[in-house]
């Protein structure tokens, strides 16, 4: 898959990251280190439910079905969803990363797609957007 | 003790609560419904604790330590660091659960795991 990751110009110092084909190969550390996770938009493309899934850190020991993701997101099929993010003690605040490694699956069932399981790419494309900010 | 309510009289929007959640799944929707906002209260932790929502009866959720196949697979999954309160919202009512909505809360992220947070976190939900 590819990944293009954009400095956002704000005082912020956001990052947008984007990608149309999210599937079930790891993408290591595409933040490039750690960041503060804000949001992410995930966009189905067929009528496949997706599982979304985020490791913890640069990935390189990660292997995708068998690693434990630390975050699943679910991706309703041919739909868009938007989770957002909020740390309330912290101003600002988002779910902080170390590194942010990321694949999504394919919904086989509730034995194999959901959770850590699951090998199988998408049926369809899936697009992200998420935005970070340096931790 | 979970709870769940209409937030008003007629409302399609119920709100659930759990003060103290942890690896006992509990049901916080008995049908299909829709998740619209997650709070993931881990304040009283040392350590991370991994918030985890089920399509499927509190009843027929399976912990299992080290066997995978053996244990229910969450479809979401959210980290809370120590000491930290996360809430997550979402934009539409599609994140739909066509069977049942149920949670709990364990030390481990993915699909594994037994271990129950070292304090019972709380847990709310708006549901659609």
């Amino acid at each position: 898959m590819a990944v293009t990751v954009t400095p956002q110009n704000i005082d912020i110092a956001a990052t947008l990251i984007t990608s149309t084909s999210v599937n079930a190969t790891l993408e290591q550390d595409i933040t490039g280190g750690a960041c503060i996770l804000h949001a992410i938009r995930l966009k189905t493309s067929t009528a496949d439910d997706v599982f979304f899934k985020i490791w913890d850190g640069d990935g390189a020991a990660v292997v995708v079905g068998t690693t434990a993701p630390d975050m699943i997101l679910f991706a309703p099929g041919n739909d868009t969803v938007t989770y957002t993010f909020t740390d309330t003690a912290t101003t600002g605040g988002g779910i902080a990363l170390t590194g942010m490694s990321i694949a999504a699956v394919h919904n086989v069932g509730v034995a194999d797609g959901p959770g850590t399981e699951g090998t199988t790419n998408p049926l369809g494309a899936l697009s992200i957007h998420a935005v970070t900010t340096p931790a | 003790m979970p709870v769940t309510s209409a937030l008003a009289a007629g409302s399609a929007v119920t709100f659930f609560r759990d003060k103290a959640l942890t690896n006992a799944a509990v049901v916080a929707d008995a049908d299909s419904g829709s998740i619209r906002m997650i709070d993931c209260d881990n304040t009283a932790n040392a350590s991370a604790t991994y918030f985890k929502l089920y399509n499927l009866a509190a009843a027929s959720v399976v912990f299992h330590a080290a066997t995978p196949g053996s244990s229910t697979n969450p479809y979401v999954v959210i980290p809370a660091a120590a000491g930290k309160r996360i809430v997550v919202t979402m934009d539409t009512t599609d994140v739909t659960f066509t069977t049942a909505i149920s949670c709990a809360a364990l030390t481990t992220g993915g699909t594994l795991g037994t271990t129950a947070p070292t304090t019972a976190v709380g847990m709310r939900m708006l549901l659609a």
